[in-house]
């Protein structure tokens, strides 16, 4: 019961389409042997041949309307992504009109899965379902398409296009609890120590009262050890507090899957988290945990399909972070220059990209000279080469050659490396723990 | 762990119990060739008789299943197995008029089935209780009084056959042409 795929004669949910009705295909035959039965039984005068045609014209005769119900059949259909990353629930009513007994639906669900069922009008004005997604971001969730039986079972109608239902699925997060830290922090007060004098922090040093200090400060019994003229205190200082700044720097230029044959794009099929959903995931996962410990983050997006954040905390701002990280989608040309975004002073940069060509490794490097802290994630699939041919092998070595000389060179300037895999859930996270301890120097 | 909650798991609707649309096809190929082999018998035209009910099964769009009633009914002239014929003729037509219009693989509600197993059941009681007044009790009358009972009774069924159906064909067909 397909239909060409056509998405400008498509209607829009809730919309309605009438239904073309056709006689059923194995009623015309049916139809003429029981006229055929009944002419013999005529001529040779054998009731029995009546009798075998009687069910057969009956049976027709339960389909005959004067007028065929051309009321419209409306399709609606609602979507309800999960943020637990159970799938996308979907509720599709289908109100039929009173000349069609049964309707067979066939749902198209997210990659390409096919699902036909036969309902009777009741359960077909509610049919609710769960489809399980394996990439986030935007993508086509559901399409139907609708073929109508008719009373009596003698008509049917021309399977017809049912709406299309797209949604922006949310990349599923990982908790991650240790979290390196830029080079120096800038805020005003936060969780992080500054190394500023202020309020909040460690303790500092001792000093002489000074006008501007705070009474609730003075140290009285370094002042009852220290103090030589009468009048002399002395008051504990400490350290300020500050936040720090993540700017989150997502390359969603090229969406690659773990077999290297569909890279070329020729070929399709990824039942697996693509490069782009690990790099969605990633970003949330630090954003969320940056964001929970009371760190400003900003997003930016090498392929400009996602508009950017500038730095913020708060969960109003994890939000606006989540929204704009689960739309950004690959670009048109994955090989078009990207224009390096510009990073606010003393923030970690954090790079997510396949670096498979230059330009991602080239702005971390960059960056990494200007004195900030960078961490680039990679968050290219482990390769599977079982489909490839041998061409597709060598070319797929060549390509991760280039790609091992690139990532050696980037970590040789001070940028860290971690890789973001699918399946090995503790590795970020044990990855980024390393991260945090006090780096050594010299 | 049932098709339908496997189905369900990978984003079909749930719609309660249900069956495979094939048992459709598979219900009416088993009246065809039990139908056969008690109307027929062991012989040549059983042979016939099965193909046509398997090619009913597989191209259920095409005139098999007519073919297969039309065998049945020519073979059973005579016979002593008419409700047998009644039953698996009318199941092989009433059949084949819906795996007709259901989609292969899809999953059928139990209750999307009910009108037209109603529908069946209606129309096997009456003719069962037709062939029961003509052969059981006028059979005995005399060949004459069955040779007419047939004639009127076919005469009529013609005359519902070309005056309603004819009509309503050809007004689906330009439906369809619309």
């Amino acid at each position: 019961m397909s239909v060409p795929d056509e998405p400008s004669v498509r209607p829009a949910s809730g919309s309605g389409t009438a239904p073309l009705w056709v006689r059923n295909p194995a009623l015309v035959s049916g139809l003429a042997v029981g006229v055929l039965l009944a002419g013999l039984a005529l001529l040779t005068g054998r009731p029995e041949l009546a009798l075998v045609a009687l069910p057969a014209l009956v049976t027709a005769a339960f389909g005959v309307r004067p007028r065929l119900d051309t009321t419209l059949v409306r399709t609606t259909t609602t979507l309800a992504p999960s943020d637990s990353g159970e799938g996308v629930a979907f509720r599709t009513e289908v109100a039929l009109p009173s000349a069609a007994e049964a309707v067979a639906v066939e749902f198209r669900v997210a990659g390409d899965r096919r699902h036909v069922v036969v309902v009777d009008p009741r359960r077909a004005r509610r049919l609710t379902g769960t489809v399980p997604v394996t990439h986030s971001g935007p993508q086509e969730i559901l399409r139907t398409h609708l073929s109508l039986l008719g009373r009596g079972g003698t008509a049917v109608s021309v399977p017809a296009a049912g709406p299309v239902r797209s949604a922006v699925v949310p990349p599923p997060h990982l908790r991650v609890q240790h979290l390196p830290m830029p080079s120096r922090v800038t805020g005003i007060t936060g969780p992080h120590d500054s190394a500023r004098p202020g309020d909040g922090g460690e303790f500092r040093d001792v000093a002489l009262f000074a006008p501007g200090d705070r009474l609730r400060r003075i140290d009285w019994r370094r002042t009852a050890r220290r103090a030589e003229r009468p009048g002399e205190l002395y008051v504990r200082r400490t350290f300020a507090t500050a936040d720090a700044l993540v700017v989150l720097v997502l390359d969603s230029r090229d969406d690659l899957g773990a077999d290297v044959t569909e890279w070329s794009g020729a070929r399709h099929g990824r039942q697996q988290a693509t490069s782009l959903d690990l790099a969605r995931e990633a970003a949330v996962s630090l954003a969320t945990a940056y964001i929970s410990a009371g760190d400003r983050v900003g997003f930016r997006d090498l392929a400009g399909t996602a508009r950017s954040v500038e730095p913020g905390s708060g969960t109003r701002h994890l939000e606006r972070l989540r929204t704009t990280i689960a739309a950004a989608t690959p670009h048109h040309d994955a090989t078009a220059t990207a224009r390096m975004p510009l990073v606010p002073a003393a923030s970690l940069v954090v790079v997510l990209s396949t670096f498979l060509d230059d330009q991602a490794s080239t702005m971390a490097v960059t960056w990494a000279a200007t004195g900030h802290r960078v961490v680039a994630v990679d968050v290219l699939p482990s390769p599977d080469v079982r489909r490839a041919t041998r061409h597709e092998r060598a070319a797929s070595r060549l390509i991760a050659l280039e790609r091992s000389d690139r990532l050696t060179e980037m970590t040789a300037t001070g940028v860290e490396l971690i890789h973001w895999r699918t399946g090995d859930e503790d590795a970020p996270a044990v990855q980024l723990r390393l991260l945090s301890r006090a780096r050594r120097t010299g | 762990m049932t098709a339908g909650s496997r189905a369900e798991r990978s984003g079909a609707p749930s719609i309660g119990p249900a069956v495979p649309a094939w048992t459709i096809g598979a219900l009416g190929l088993v009246a065809g060739v039990v139908g056969s082999v008690v109307v027929i018998g062991a012989s040549g035209w059983l042979v016939v008789a099965v193909v046509l009910a398997v090619a009913a099964a597989v191209l259920p769009r095409g005139p098999f299943a007519a073919l297969l009633v039309g065998q049945l009914a020519l073979a059973g002239i005579g016979g002593t197995d008419l409700p047998v014929l009644l039953l698996t003729t009318h199941l092989v037509l009433a059949t084949s008029l819906l795996w007709a219009w259901t989609p292969r693989t899809a999953r059928v509600q139990l209750r999307a089935l009910l009108p037209s197993a109603l529908r069946f059941v209606a129309v096997q009681v009456g003719s069962q209780a037709v062939a029961f007044v003509v052969v059981a009790l006028l059979g005995g009358s005399g060949p004459v009084g069955g040779v007419w009972l047939a004639m009127a009774g076919t005469a009529a069924l013609l005359a519902l056959a070309i005056g309603l159906f004819v009509p309503t064909l050809l007004r689906a067909g330009d439906d369809a042409e619309r």
